[in-house]
C-alpha cells in the first residue's frame, strides 16, 4: 500500500513537472532566429523610437523597438557586436521587439566602446526582407543609474494625477518618488514641481508642492522638512531652483507667472513671466534673501557652475520700460510685447567665504541677436555652458524654435548641438555626473508630448544623435498621454519613500 | 432522519373548493400567471436601456474609456475600488449599440434580482422584496442624468450591476449547497401550490409583474419629469456621433438638421447643453444667419455634479445668479477656481466641441486636454483631439490618438475613416466637416484672452479679418447673442449690397426702430412686415408689471410659446433680444474687450 501511494505520487510529480515544463516554455520568450533567405531592400529600416546611428552608454537598458513596415507581419533583428557576442530578437505582434535584458548587458559589457552592427528583417508576404545595416556605438563612459522625471499632461492650466518617478536606467524599474492624491479631493488637490537635486545625489534634494499643502520640500540626509520661501520683498515663493555644490545654500528665482494660448500657428502655449527675481535660500538657517531684483529686469533660471564660485542666470529686459503701464496692466503689457522678451545669460561671481556676489557679467549675449536663452547648465567639469535657444521668451518647452546649444567657456565657440537637436522642442536638459551625457526633454516624437532623450556628449564638445529613453514595451511612447517634465539624473536612488513624503507634505 | 418532502406545487388547475365555484380564468389571467416575472424584467430593462435610455448610455460610453492596456489606464490606478470601475468601463464600451449593452444590463439586473430572491428565500408577497436593488439601481441612473458619465466615474453604471451579479453568483450556490430548496430557472413561470386560492394568485401575480416592471417605469417617470435634458441633449450628441460615418453627402447634412429639429422641438426646455449643439448644427449648415435664435435662450439650469442653481456649479453658468454672466469672471479665473476644486462647470460638457465647430481648432486642442487632465481619457476627447491634430496637420500626433483608439473595442469604424486622412491633406479639405471648420478658422494668429467667448460660437467679435463669409456670420452671430447692436451693425453693413439673413434683417428691424437712418443705408429695407409692428406693440405690456418690475424674465417661456407659430418662418430673433438670455443685456462686452470673459 505505502509502495503504491510513492509510485502514484511519482507519476504524478512527473506528470506536474511535464506539465510545468511545457507551460514554462510556452510562457517563455519565444526565440528567433534570422532567416535563412532575405532579399536586401536597399532602404533604411523606420524604426520607432528611432536609435539608429546613436551612441549608447554601456549600462543602458534594451533599446526594444517597432518596425514601422505597413507591409510586414513579423520582424527580427540581428546585433552583432564588433568584438563579438550577438542578439537575435524579434515579434510579431504590432512587430514589436523586445530584447532580453540579460543577453543585451552582455553584449554591451562586451563591445564597450566599439560597434554593433543591427540588422532588421521583415517578413512580407513574398518573403523576408532585410533592411540596411545600422550601428548603435557603444560609448566607454556610463550615464548615472537613475533619472528622475515629472509625468504629467502637457501644459494647459489645469492639473490633477500627477507624480515624480525614479526611473532605474540600467532596466525597466520606473517608481514614484511622490503621487499628488489619486482621487479628485478639494482640500488634498495639489500639484508638484521642480525637483533638484545637489550634485547628482540624493542625499539633498528639493521639490516645490503648490495649492493645498503648499511649501518647498527639502530632503536632507534622509529628513525630510517642509519650508515657505516667502518674504515680503519677495515676489511669490521660490520657483527655479540650484543647489549651491558644496554649501547649505539654493539659488531660487521668484517669478509671477502666467500664460496664454494662442489661437493659430505653430506654438500652443506662451508662459510669461510678468516679474522674476533671484533669491538665495540658506537650508540650515531657513533664511532668505534677495539676490537680484531690478525693476525693468527679469532674473530667471539660476544655476551654479561646479565650483560654486558662479551663478548663472537668465535675464531680460522688461520691453519698451519707457512705457510706463500701470502696475496692474503690467500681465497685459507682457503678453503684448511677448515676443519682445529676450533673455540673455549672466553670471556672478560669489565668494564662498564671504557668501557675498560680485559684479554681474554677460555670458551670453542673446538680445543684440534677436534670440532668447533659458535653462543655462554648466557641465561638470566647468567647460561648457549647455541651455536651451528659441526666438523669444524663456519657456521654451512651448517653443518648437527651441534647441540646445552650447558655449564652451575656455574658447568662448558659440554653437547648436545640431545632430542632437530637431525641428521640434528641444528643453528641461541636465548632464551626467561624468558630463559625457545630456538628457533633456523634446516634443519629437510627435511633437505634442515630450519624450526623454538621451545624447552622447564627447570629449570634443560635440553632441550625438539622441536616442530615447528605452522602454519595455516601446509602444509605451504611443500610450502615454503624459509627458516627460524635467529630466534630473542621479547616481543613486532616493530612499525617502512616497509615504514619508506624503506625510511631510499633509502635515500643514 | 428521513428527508423531507417539499410541499407538493402543481402548474396544473388545482382542484379547490374556492376555484371549482370560480368562473373559469381568462386567457388574459392564464397568459399573465404563466409569464415569468424575470421574463418581463429583462425585456424591459432592456427596451429602457436599449431604447428609451440608450443614447444617454450611447454618450456615457463616448465620455467614458477603456483600452487593455496598462499604460494608457493607469490613471484608473490606484483609485478606490479601482479595479470594479475599470471592468464597469470594459462592459459599457458594449454601449457601441446600445441594443447589445442593453442586453448585457438587463442580464445582470436581472440575475442579480432573481439570484436575490432565492438568496433571501423569499415567498409570496415577500418576493417583491427582491426587486428593489434593480428600482434604486434604474432610480438612481435615471436621477443621475449627466452626473452618470460628465466628469463622473463612468465604470458605476456596468460596474456596480456587475459587482452584484458577482456576490449573487457567490453566494448562492453556497446557500444551494446547504438548502434543498432548488435552483430555480430563470424563465420558470410562478409555481402555485394547490391550495392557493385562485384570487390570490391573481392578485400576487399582477403585483409580481407590476414589480418586475417598476424599475423601468421609475427610471422613465423620473427621466421624463426631472431630467428631460439629458435625452435631448445625448439625442443630439448621438445624431453627431451618427454623421461621423456618413457617407452620404444628403444624409450628413440630414443628420445636422435633424440634431436642430430635436432642439426645436424641445423648446419647452432651454439648457445651455441644448443651445450649445443646436449652434453647433446650425453652423455646420451654415445657417447661422437665419435659424440661430429658432429655439429658446434662456437656459434653465442643468442638473450636474448633483448642484441646481444657486450651486458652487452656477459660478459658471447660472442664469439666476444676481450677476450678469456675461464678462462678470474671467474664463481663467473660472478655470483656476476649478483647479483649486471650487466647482465644475456645465459649460466643459460641450464647449471643446464648441470650439471646434466654430473653427477654433486650437482652443478646441486646449479645451479637450484639460477635459484629458481633469477626467482622464475619454473616447469623445479622444476623437476630437485626433480632428483637431489632423487639421493642423500633426500627423504623428494624430497617429498617436488613433493607436490609442484602435485599442478600444469597436472603435474600428473611426480610426479606419480617419487614418486614411493622415498625412493626406487633400482628403482632408474634402471631409464636409472638416471643410466647414475650416471655413471659420482664424487668420490670424493671436492669444485667446483677446476672444470674447459665448463658447457656443466662441468667435472673436473684435476680429475684422476671417477666412469666409461664414467667419463674418459667426461674429454677427456673436454680437446679435450678446445684443452688442453697434457692433452688428457697424459690422453688417459689408453686406450692404446682399440680401441680409432673416435674423440680421430683424435685428435691423430693431434697431430701426431708435435709429431709423441705419435702414437707409439698406434700400431694400423697411419695416412694413406687419407681424414685426403687432410684436412691438404686443410685447409692450409683457416687460414690465404695474409696479415697473421688470417681468421679462416670467413672461419670456410663454411668450415664446405664443409666437412659435405667429413667428414661424420670419424669425425669433426680436422675442431672443427682448425676453431671451437678459443676462446678455445687462452688461454687453464691448468689441475692444481683451478679458477672456463670455457670455456663458
Amino acid at each position: 500500500m505505502r509502495t503504491t501511494n510513492k509510485i502514484h505520487f511519482t507519476k504524478t510529480s512527473l506528470w506536474a513537472w511535464a506539465l510545468a515544463t511545457v507551460l514554462l516554455t510556452a510562457c517563455g520568450p519565444k526565440k528567433y532566429d534570422v532567416p535563412a533567405q532575405s532579399t536586401p531592400t536597399d532602404s533604411e529600416a523606420v524604426i520607432y523610437p528611432d536609435h539608429t546611428n546613436t551612441v549608447v552608454p554601456p549600462n543602458i537598458a534594451p533599446l526594444n523597438f517597432m518596425l514601422k513596415d505597413s507591409l510586414a507581419t513579423a520582424v527580427v533583428v540581428r546585433l552583432r557586436g564588433e568584438k563579438g557576442g550577438e542578439i537575435v530578437a524579434g515579434g510579431e505582434k504590432d512587430l514589436k521587439v523586445e530584447m532580453d535584458t540579460t543577453q543585451w548587458r552582455t553584449l554591451l559589457a562586451d563591445n564597450r566602446g566599439t560597434t554593433i552592427q543591427a540588422t532588421v528583417y521583415a517578413k512580407h508576404k513574398e518573403g523576408w526582407v532585410s533592411y540596411n545595416t545600422y550601428t548603435i556605438d557603444v560609448a566607454e563612459e556610463e550615464i548615472d543609474n537613475y533619472l528622475s522625471y515629472r509625468l504629467i499632461e502637457p501644459g494647459y492650466e489645469l492639473y490633477r494625477q500627477l507624480g515624480i518617478y525614479q526611473r532605474n536606467l540600467t532596466n525597466w524599474e520606473e517608481k514614484p518618488i511622490y503621487e499628488n492624491n489619486r482621487t479628485y479631493e478639494d482640500e488634498n488637490n495639489h500639484c508638484i514641481n521642480c525637483h533638484n537635486y545637489r550634485n547628482h545625489s540624493t542625499q539633498d534634494m528639493l521639490f516645490h508642492v503648490r495649492s493645498n499643502h503648499g511649501g518647498t520640500m527639502i530632503i536632507r540626509d534622509g529628513k525630510v522638512k517642509k519650508v515657505q520661501i516667502k518674504g515680503d520683498s519677495i515676489l511669490t515663493a521660490g520657483v527655479y531652483p540650484s543647489w549651491h555644490p558644496t554649501l547649505p545654500l539654493v539659488a531660487f528665482s521668484t517669478n509671477k507667472t502666467g500664460q496664454a494660448f494662442y489661437m493659430n500657428g505653430r506654438d500652443k502655449i506662451e508662459v510669461m513671466d510678468e516679474a522674476s527675481d533671484l533669491l538665495l535660500y540658506d537650508v540650515e538657517q531657513e533664511k532668505v534673501q534677495l539676490v537680484l531684483n531690478a525693476d525693468t529686469l527679469l532674473e530667471t533660471f539660476p544655476a551654479w557652475n561646479p565650483t560654486g564660485d558662479y551663478l548663472y542666470y537668465c535675464v531680460a529686459r522688461e520691453p519698451f520700460p519707457e512705457q510706463k503701464w500701470p502696475k496692474d496692466k503690467q500681465a497685459e503689457k507682457i503678453m503684448t510685447y511677448h515676443n519682445q522678451m529676450f533673455y540673455d545669460i549672466r553670471r556672478m561671481p560669489f565668494d564662498i567665504k564671504t557668501r557675498t556676489f560680485g559684479p554681474s557679467e554677460m555670458v551670453v549675449d542673446m538680445a543684440s541677436q534677436k534670440q532668447s536663452a533659458s535653462f543655462p547648465r554648466i557641465s561638470p567639469d566647468g567647460r561648457y555652458l549647455l541651455w536651451a535657444q528659441a526666438e523669444f521668451g524663456q519657456f521654451h518647452i512651448w517653443h518648437k524654435s527651441s534647441d540646445l546649444w552650447v558655449k564652451n567657456l575656455e574658447t568662448d565657440s558659440i554653437y547648436s548641438l545640431t545632430e542632437a537637436n530637431s525641428p521640434e522642442v528641444e528643453s528641461y536638459h541636465t548632464w551626467s555626473s561624468n558630463g559625457r551625457w545630456i538628457v533633456f526633454s523634446s516634443r519629437r516624437l510627435d511633437g505634442n508630448y515630450t519624450r526623454v532623450f538621451i545624447a552622447y556628449f564627447d570629449k570634443n564638445g560635440r553632441a550625438h544623435k539622441a536616442f530615447c529613453l528605452p522602454q519595455r514595451d516601446p509602444e509605451q511612447n504611443i500610450m502615454l498621454l503624459k509627458s516627460y517634465n524635467v529630466p534630473e539624473l542621479t547616481k543613486d536612488a532616493v530612499h525617502t519613500t512616497p509615504a514619508q513624503l506624503k506625510e511631510a507634505i499633509y502635515k500643514d | 432522519m428521513a428527508k423531507q418532502h417539499p410541499k407538493p406545487i402543481s402548474t396544473s388547475k388545482p382542484k379547490d373548493k374556492k376555484e371549482d365555484s370560480s368562473p373559469k380564468p381568462s386567457r388574459l389571467w392564464s397568459l399573465l400567471r404563466s409569464t415569468p416575472p424575470m421574463l418581463v424584467m429583462f425585456v424591459a430593462v432592456w427596451l429602457w436601456a436599449a431604447f428609451f435610455y440608450g443614447p444617454v448610455l450611447r454618450i456615457a460610453r463616448e465620455f467614458s474609456f477603456w483600452a487593455p492596456d496598462d499604460t494608457v489606464m493607469y490613471f484608473m490606478e490606484g483609485r478606490p475600488w479601482g479595479g470594479l470601475w475599470v471592468l464597469g468601463r470594459m462592459l459599457l464600451m458594449l454601449y457601441r449599440w446600445p441594443v447589445v449593452g442593453a442586453l448585457l444590463t438587463a442580464t445582470l439586473v436581472t440575475l442579480t434580482t432573481h439570484l436575490l430572491g432565492y438568496c433571501l428565500r423569499l415567498k409570496g408577497w415577500w418576493r417583491v422584496l427582491q426587486y428593489i436593488p434593480a428600482l434604486l439601481y434604474m432610480a438612481l441612473t435615471a436621477y443621475a442624468g449627466f452626473d452618470l458619465f460628465f466628469e463622473a466615474e463612468t465604470g458605476l453604471f456596468m460596474g456596480v450591476p456587475a459587482l452584484c451579479t458577482l456576490v449573487m453568483a457567490v453566494i448562492a450556490p453556497i446557500i444551494r449547497s446547504f438548502s434543498r430548496k432548488p435552483f430555480p430557472w430563470l424563465w420558470q413561470p410562478e409555481k402555485w401550490a394547490d391550495d392557493v386560492p385562485v384570487r390570490r394568485r391573481n392578485a400576487q401575480t399582477v403585483v409580481l409583474l407590476a414589480a418586475a416592471l417598476l424599475p423601468s417605469l421609475t427610471a422613465i417617470t423620473i427621466t421624463q419629469t426631472m431630467r428631460r435634458d439629458v435625452r435631448v441633449v445625448t439625442r443630439m450628441q448621438c445624431e453627431q456621433l451618427a454623421l461621423e460615418q456618413e457617407q452620404d453627402a444628403m444624409q450628413y447634412m440630414q443628420r445636422w438638421e435633424n440634431m436642430q429639429d430635436i432642439a426645436r422641438n424641445n423648446t419647452s426646455l432651454s439648457t445651455r447643453p441644448i443651445a450649445a449643439y443646436y449652434a453647433m448644427a446650425t453652423v455646420m449648415r451654415g445657417e447661422q444667419g437665419s435659424r440661430m435664435f429658432d429655439i429658446r435662450l434662456e437656459y434653465d439650469e442643468p442638473w450636474m455634479h448633483g448642484f441646481t442653481k444657486g450651486s458652487l456649479t452656477s459660478i459658471f453658468s447660472s442664469s439666476d445668479s444676481e450677476e450678469p454672466n456675461d464678462s462678470t469672471e474671467s474664463k481663467g479665473e473660472a478655470i483656476r477656481k476649478m483647479a483649486s476644486g471650487i466647482g465644475s462647470s456645465s459649460n466643459n460638457y460641450y464647449t471643446p466641441e464648441c470650439d471646434y465647430h466654430a473653427g477654433l481648432v486650437q482652443t478646441a486642442i486646449h479645451h479637450g486636454m484639460e477635459a484629458m487632465t481633469m477626467n482622464g481619457p475619454s473616447l469623445r476627447t479622444l476623437k476630437l483631439l485626433t480632428k483637431c491634430a489632423l487639421l493642423k496637420g500633426e500627423w504623428e500626433v494624430a497617429r498617436k490618438y488613433l493607436r490609442i483608439l484602435g485599442k478600444v473595442p469597436f472603435e474600428s469604424d473611426f480610426v479606419g475613416k480617419y487614418s486614411a486622412m493622415v498625412a493626406r491633406p487633400e482628403k482632408i479639405n474634402a471631409d464636409p466637416e472638416f471643410k466647414m471648420v475650416r471655413l471659420t478658422e482664424p487668420v490670424s494668429n493671436m492669444f485667446e484672452n483677446t476672444f470674447i467667448q459665448p463658447v457656443f460660437l466662441g468667435y472673436n467679435a473684435a476680429l475684422t479679418e476671417g477666412a469666409s463669409i461664414n467667419a463674418l456670420w459667426n461674429s454677427l452671430s456673436v454680437l446679435l447673442y450678446t445684443k452688442s447692436m453697434p457692433g452688428f451693425v457697424e459690422r453688417v453693413m459689408s453686406l450692404e449690397n446682399t440680401p441680409l439673413p432673416a435674423t440680421y434683417a430683424q435685428a435691423l428691424c430693431i434697431y430701426g426702430v431708435k435709429n431709423p437712418d441705419v435702414l437707409q443705408r439698406f434700400p431694400g429695407m423697411k419695416i412694413e412686415d406687419s407681424r414685426f409692428a403687432t410684436f412691438i406693440q404686443d410685447i409692450k405690456d409683457h416687460v414690465k408689471d404695474k409696479n415697473g418690475k421688470d417681468t421679462r424674465r416670467e413672461n419670456a417661456g410663454w411668450l415664446f410659446d405664443k409666437y412659435k407659430k405667429e413667428l414661424n418662418g420670419w424669425g425669433y430673433y426680436p422675442l431672443y433680444y427682448y425676453f431671451g438670455n437678459l443676462k446678455a443685456t445687462k452688461k454687453k462686452p464691448s468689441t475692444n474687450n481683451t478679458s477672456d470673459g463670455g457670455v456663458n
